[in-house]
């Protein structure tokens, strides 16, 4: 029996297969590595002697270390607190009763994700910081600490919770709301026994990801934190302060937790879960009711007046002479050339970053996919390319970052040439942002019916063919969507790329922070302010450039009988 | 003759569970094979082996001779047919059809062309799989499996997604189209009729083996197994006793049947058609089983009856009677004749 024999592959499908290994290989050196080195060395005193658990102990117990966790959970559970019943009220207008304007409402929400989380802030300390305009509103509190972390984390955590939320609640299905309403249940009831059991997964997870955001986020505490130490600090201050990696190794270990437990809790929650909203489902539309459209009006409008505010604050004060005595408008700020930090050569570099990022990221994470998904690829490296596609999620930023200085700052790594380039920061991004930009490709490359590819190769085309002809104009939606989305996030990120610049790869979100820091917050807004635009312009053009191709590459879709 | 397609000893197994156990089957070049059983009978892994896009853990699959086991699908030379079409969505039905084709241009639009005529689809080049129906799409898959004149012809359930009526039609112009190119071909299908009226050679799966191969006539009325003759077709089988002396019994009634076959518990089939029931009035003696009238049940062409045996309550039969042959009541108790050379007997422990 010649059964068991191997295979005979065609050329096109052994390239595949080298291709799925070099992705599996790539995720492996870029991904497993670097978070392999922490664990390393987090079990390492400063001389590189393996001393066990001593740094995690002293994480835990010395009461530097221990004040700032204790100001992280605190922060933390404050921000969840806050943010996620105001984004479900938020998400309920938006998604349930439709109120007049949810479109701009929307917009608004989502805003914060164009801009890098310290610029909410740098518009509080404009604000209301020392030289604030409604610094009395603070009562003689001082922005700088608790409050001022408290205020921007709502901001940059906002448009999660609301995104998820709103996903939770349209998914909702008419005809239960109808059974309820038949069988007498009241509005509370109907809430309790229809609304929020619908949506109880989303809330959770919601709750998990800004908690989870809000710990590892380091971009705000840097701006605003005053006296106020948090762990994201505390690592960022131990290995770039003090070159002390061990510390910051275990501190890394350390926020590597919570990030770990909420998508571990995600997963089992969404286990066996999915397909409560069938194809016989009519999404559920609360009736028309004029007080309460008016309250949550009023509730959406001030929280729109907040986000505004902590956008735009910084954007005015960056073309103001000199906040708040001389309110002229001036474009003084924006001459970098005078400035530490960076300047055009930070933006110019963040635009290279956000490109390449898009480009480069857009195509492996793609590739991964595809080849997991139509080509006979080895089965067992499929399954590694999967599990490691949803790793990046559970890592935040700043561990991941603190993973690419371990691992390739050490001149024994036959890759150490490829730190302070351009090419770690753009490596680094795209594994940061892998998670996201995998399953959305996923998702959209499963709707395509798998047999296509077999009828394909029966008719002896190679799998390229139908790659080119068939997967990528099917996919090409979504292709632009994760463009955009690696861009922006390429473009606002920091907390990963702050251990791995240089003074000649210098990105702009990182002259945000160096520029703050050197007190010179106008040129600080001003650069924010770079970064917004330029988010925003990719935002335009992508809807723009998805609007002519659906027009030309998207017929079929409208296509009916 | 030589077979065209063989394929021998396939084993399958996904982890615990074997899908084909030790598969022997043989296609004669230009012939029709149906793949015939229930769902998880294999049917579809063993097409999908032949086609290369499973990989068997054990056995061979030879083409004219040749062993093809281990090569990719595209060297295999076979169009296929899915049951979801698997139509290129944004390709329009010219670029569908012609997604194999080489050449230059002309000579591929002529004979995309040509293969528009033959599935009766001249005119719709351009427009796009979702502006077809279902019956539209399947012929158009059907033209771009067959447009690189491939040797073999794999169809995996391809009418199943389509109504009742166009799967008949469709089923028809598939026949026809097989002939006029004579093109080897094998179809898995759960549905006996389809198997019946298309195949030259039905091969009935279950659990993943062959319970028989052989022509429709052949698995329709003289079935190896009970599993093919419940599967195939209605049939009754009853429970029977075998005499040292070679005489059936049913419930203690000698049946006009001849044969060698082992004393002890049998079943006997035989198919609803074959019954015969006696007048009404006819003499209860003794060399008529009788039976009463339990139920009749109309199906168009056919009266369906239920009867219950008189000597034995539990035993059940069915008879098809002409749909106007009214002289059956419920009630009523009747003469069962039994036709001496349409029945089989099954002995018990063979599965």
């Amino acid at each position: 029996m010649s059964g068991k024999l191997s295979p005979i592959f065609s050329g096109d499908e052994r390239l595949a297969r080298v291709l799925a290994y070099a992705v599996a290989g790539a995720l492996l050196v870029f991904l497993t590595w670097p978070l392999g080195e922490i664990l390393v060395k987090a079990l390492q005193s400063r001389d590189g002697q393996f001393v066990g658990l001593q740094n995690l102990r002293e994480v835990l117990t010395e009461a530097r270390t221990v004040a700032a966790t204790v100001n992280s959970l605190i922060i933390g559970a404050g921000v969840t607190a806050l943010v996620v019943p105001t984004a479900l009220v938020f998400a309920y207008a938006l998604a349930q009763v439709r109120i007049p304007g949810r479109n701009l409402f929307k917009l608004i929400a989502l805003s914060p994700l164009l801009t890098p989380s310290l610029m909410s802030g740098i518009s509080l300390v404009y604000l209301f910081g020392n030289q604030g305009v409604i610094k009395s509103w603070m009562h003689g509190h001082s922005i700088y600490g608790n409050v001022g972390i408290v205020l921007g984390e709502t901001f940059y955590t906002f448009p999660y919770a609301v995104l998820v939320l709103a996903t939770a609640l349209s998914v909702a299905d008419a005809r239960l709301y109808e059974a309820a309403e038949v069988l007498g249940a009241g509005r509370m009831r109907r809430f309790f026994t229809v609304t929020l059991p619908n949506i109880r997964y989303g809330l959770i997870s919601a709750c998990l990801m800004v908690f989870t955001l809000v710990i590892t986020d380091f971009g705000v505490p840097v701006v605003v934190g005053g006296q106020t130490n948090v762990l994201a600090l505390e690592a960022y201050k131990q290995v770039l302060g003090q070159q002390n990696f061990q510390k910051g190794a275990a501190v890394g270990l350390v926020l590597l937790v919570p990030a770990v437990l909420a998508t571990v809790a995600e997963r089992w929650l969404a286990r066996g879960r999915g397909g409560t909203f069938s194809g016989s489902s009519r999404p559920y539309v609360a009736k028309p009711s004029l007080g309460r459209n008016l309250l949550l009006w009023l509730l959406c409008g001030a929280v729109s007046v907040f986000l505004l505010a902590m956008v735009g604050t910084a954007v005015v004060a960056s073309f103001i002479k000199l906040w708040p005595y001389k309110m002229n408008l001036t474009l003084a700020h924006y001459d970098f050339a005078n400035m530490d930090g960076g300047g055009w050569l930070a933006f110019h570099n963040s635009l290279l970053l956000g490109g390449l990022t898009a480009v480069v990221g857009c195509a492996v994470v793609f590739a991964g996919a595809y080849l997991v998904e139509k080509t006979p690829a080895p089965r067992p490296v499929a399954a590694l390319i999967q599990s490691l596609a949803l790793v990046p999620m559970a890592v935040p930023g700043l561990v991941l970052g603190l993973g690419y200085v371990f691992c390739f700052n050490r001149p024994e790594n036959p890759l150490h040439s490829l730190y302070g380039t351009m090419a770690i920061l753009v490596i680094s991004t795209v594994v940061h942002f892998y998670t996201t930009a995998h399953l959305a490709l996923m998702t959209s490359l499963r709707q395509i019916d798998g047999e296509v590819e077999a009828v394909a190769r029966s008719l002896k085309r190679p799998w390229w063919t139908t790659c080119s002809r068939v997967t990528v104009p099917i996919t090409l939606p979504a292709l632009l969507d994760v463009s955009r989305f690696l861009f922006v996030s390429a473009m606002t990120t920091i907390s990963c790329v702050i251990f791995l610049y240089t003074p000649k790869t210098v990105l702009a979100a990182v002259a945000v922070v160096n520029m703050d820091d050197a007190g010179d917050i106008a040129p600080a807004a001003g650069m924010a302010t770079l970064i917004v635009a330029s988010s925003l312009a990719v935002t335009l053009l992508s809807h723009l450039a998805g609007w002519l191709l659906d027009r030309k590459t998207q017929a079929w879709r409208r296509a009916t009988a | 003759m030589c077979a065209f397609l063989s394929v021998h000893g396939i084993v399958k197994r996904f982890g615990a569970f074997t899908a084909l156990s030790g598969i022997d089957l043989q296609v004669d070049k230009g012939s029709f094979l149906c793949l015939l059983g229930p769902s998880g009978c294999g049917k579809t892994t063993l097409l999908r082996i032949i086609a290369g896009l499973e990989r068997q853990d054990g056995g061979t699959v030879l083409v004219e001779g040749r062993d093809i086991s281990r090569l990719p699908p595209a060297q295999r030379d076979y169009g296929i047919v899915f049951q979801s079409y698997a139509l290129f969505p944004n390709l329009d039905v010219a670029q569908n059809v012609g997604y194999g084709v080489r050449g230059r241009v002309a000579e591929r639009r002529r004979r995309v062309e040509e293969l528009l005529a033959l599935v009766g689809l001249t005119g719709t080049e351009r427009q796009f799989p979702s502006q077809l129906s279902g019956g539209q799409q399947q012929r158009v898959a059907l033209a771009r499996a067959l447009a690189t004149s491939p040797r073999m012809l794999l169809l995996d359930e391809p009418l199943s997604a389509l109504d009742a009526r166009v799967r008949v039609h469709l089923r028809r112009e598939i026949k026809q189209l097989q002939r006029r190119l004579g093109i080897t071909t094998i179809m898995v299908t759960h549905d006996q009729e389809e198997a019946l009226s298309l195949a030259d050679t039905v091969a009935v799966m279950n659990h993943g083996t062959l319970e028989q191969v052989g022509s429709p006539e052949q698995v329709y009325s003289q079935p190896d197994t009970p599993f093919v003759a419940d599967f195939v077709g209605h049939s009754n089988l009853s429970p029977v006793q075998v005499g040292t002396d070679g005489q059936v019994e049913l419930a203690g009634f000698p049946l006009p049947f001849m044969g060698t076959h082992p004393a002890g518990s049998a079943r006997l089939f035989c198919r609803p058609e074959d019954l015969q029931i006696g007048s009404p009035n006819g003499h209860d003696d003794c060399r008529s089983l009788m039976a009463q009238v339990e139920s009749t049940e109309f199906l168009g062409p056919v009266r369906r009856v239920t009867l219950r045996l008189e000597r034995a309550r539990e035993i059940l039969l069915n008879v098809d009677l002409g749909a106007k042959d009214l002289g059956i009541r419920e009630g009523q108790v009747v003469p069962v004749r039994f036709p001496a050379d349409r029945m089989r007997l099954f002995t018990e422990g063979r599965a």
